[in-house]
């Protein structure tokens, strides 16, 4: 309200005196910070000693893959493995039974994972937020509309022992630890906080309580793959119709 | 209208932009200030470019090259200033290792003037920022998060003014809603308010009380979405005295910038450059001497490319 009170004062003091003011404008177009510019040498040097701790870091080899894993939609062998590692260490974080977890396809960050050594750093980049797994208790029904807001978004990573079918972008069949989904019985879930929160609009999750287990996905899936390298095991994995698409 | 004006609000774009040269180059030399605005945001960790792995960005990006771009640009424009609008943490493992503090240390060596947060800059939680923060040598602007009982109570302003020659710049910072969206722990006692009001209020103060000639808005509220979710495109419609809004977020690349005409019937800019650093942004100004200033509208007027 102030502003206009003085705004007649304003607009005398203005069209009586000179004032700068800016005319005219032009943009160049930023797609530029490519090879063909040549590096400054003092940031190259500022970076240097970080790359190198970082490179020794990131470069240690913690599993072994017998196979190339990839992100695919509906299932994939990657997602797959994932969860089968998230839904074993959620029980140890939560120190009882957990029914399943899921993945959101779009919270996986690599495209694949390939053949061989597994380091470090790749699991960073296959999970770099600090999402954590949270356990909820969630009834029958909310996993029905859970299972077809997957479907409706083409089909979601989960783990061994849930399956579900996608037919018109909804889900039928959905079976837990084997057994068709009862709607009136409550389930343990292990889900990433992120999710749990209504993340990429899993908005029947939102606001069911839930116990944070203070570890991250990435924490999980580092502590699991270490654990079965140490007990000689590589990493596996199959799409094995955990998910059927039929239209 | 005098003939030199007449020339160059109409027919310099036209003529001379076929040739291949600047309109005021030939046609308003001394008489102009021109500031060059150079911008990113949501570089998201990127340190070095994106590795040569088939990968849609490889190759791209990089900070030691962007301060080599920044640096000849320097060397050829009088008046620069470099911003960046948010989310310079999280994205590789340069993060999950270091927290932020090669991010924070580069972009202090390659001076830059303001940043503002954006959600994942509380990636390292409150702590975690202001220990990187105590080690930068330009300040992360704000005027919609209330930091008292955080960390960072009393070191976030809500504005910074720049002179460049005889321009005077007003520079804030709108930060997005971050419910929802960050971790309630990672944010702690910082508390978000209303972008729109927010804005307003410190784009009056630096127009009318500070007198700026250009007021830039570093916003993180994201381009603009489906919803009636609050955005860069509706904070430009539903404020006033804000002449630039650069954003971030949803990493869009704008071909052009987008112009819009805000609350008070006036031109608002808007622009984002995608991110990870793959682009510089750059917008020119240029500043004339004017009388009857609030009788002109609808500028800057885009002249080039």
């Amino acid at each position: 309200m102030r502003l206009f009170k003085f705004l007649p004062l304003l607009f005398i003091m203005l069209a009586s005196c000179k004032q700068y003011l800016p005319t005219q404008y032009s943009y160049k177009d930023s797609r530029n910070v490519d090879s063909t510019v040549t590096s400054l040498a003092k940031i190259e040097n500022i970076i240097r000693p970080y790359k190198t701790a970082l490179d020794k870091e990131m470069n240690v080899v913690i599993g072994y893959a017998d196979t190339m894993l990839t992100k695919t939609q509906p299932e994939s062998d990657l997602g797959n493995w994932m969860c089968d590692v998230m839904l074993a260490k959620s029980k140890d974080y939560y120190k009882a039974d957990v029914d399943f977890t899921f993945l959101n396809h779009g919270g996986i960050r690599l495209p694949s994972l390939a053949k061989g050594d597994i380091t470090y750093g790749k699991m960073i980049e296959l999970m770099p937020f600090d999402n954590r797994i949270v356990i909820m208790q969630i009834k029958g029904t909310t996993i029905d509309s859970l299972f077809n807001h997957i479907a409706s978004k083409g089909g979601w990573h989960v783990s061994k022992g849930t399956s579900y079918a996608i037919s018109n972008g909804s889900a039928f069949d959905i079976r837990i630890n084997g057994e068709p989904l009862k709607m009136d019985r409550i389930y343990t879930l292990a889900v990433s906080d992120y999710l749990a929160q209504g993340g990429d609009n899993c908005t029947m999750l939102k606001g069911i309580p839930y116990i944070d287990t203070r570890k991250t996905l990435r924490d999980a899936l580092i502590e699991g793959l270490k654990e079965a390298t140490a007990r000689g095991e590589h990493v596996r994995s199959i799409i094995e119709g955990r998910v059927i698409k039929l239209n | 209208m005098k003939r030199k004006d007449f020339i160059r609000y109409t027919g310099a774009g036209a003529v001379l932009l076929g040739a291949g040269s600047f309109p005021y180059e030939a046609l308003a030399a001394g008489d102009a200030t021109k500031l060059t605005l150079l911008h990113t945001n949501d570089q998201h960790s990127r340190i070095e470019p994106f590795p040569m792995d088939g990968g849609k960005y490889q190759g791209l990006g990089g900070f030691a090259r962007r301060a080599a771009l920044i640096n000849s640009i320097r060397s050829e424009e009088k008046h620069v200033m470099l911003l960046d609008s948010g989310d310079v943490f999280q994205g590789t493992p340069y993060f999950n290792k270091y927290l932020g503090e090669l991010e924070i240390k580069l972009m202090s060596e390659m001076k830059y003037d303001a940043s503002t947060f954006g959600n994942h800059d509380f990636d390292a939680g409150m702590a975690g920022f202001a220990k990187q923060y105590a080690h930068a040598n330009f300040p992360f602007l704000n005027a919609n998060y209330n930091f008292k009982n955080t960390l960072l109570e009393g070191k976030i302003d809500e504005y910074k003014i720049f002179k460049r020659g005889n321009i005077k710049v007003g520079v804030f910072g709108i930060g997005i809603e971050l419910d929802g969206l960050v971790p309630p722990d990672l944010y702690g006692e910082t508390k978000y308010n209303d972008p729109i009001s927010n804005a307003n209020r410190v784009a009056a103060i630096l127009k009318h009380d500070h007198k700026c000639n250009l007021v830039i808005c570093l916003s993180h509220l994201g381009y603009k979405y489906d919803t009636n979710k609050v955005s860069d495109v509706a904070m430009a419609q539903q404020t006033s005295n804000i002449d630039v809004i650069l954003g971030g977020h949803t990493h869009t690349l704008f071909a052009k910038p987008e112009e819009y005409q805000n609350a008070a019937g006036q031109k608002t800019i808007v622009n984002q450059v995608g991110w990870a650093g793959i682009y510089l942004g750059r917008l020119d100004f240029y500043f004339e001497e004017k009388k009857n200033a609030l009788l002109i509208s609808g500028i800057p007027k885009l002249v080039s490319e």
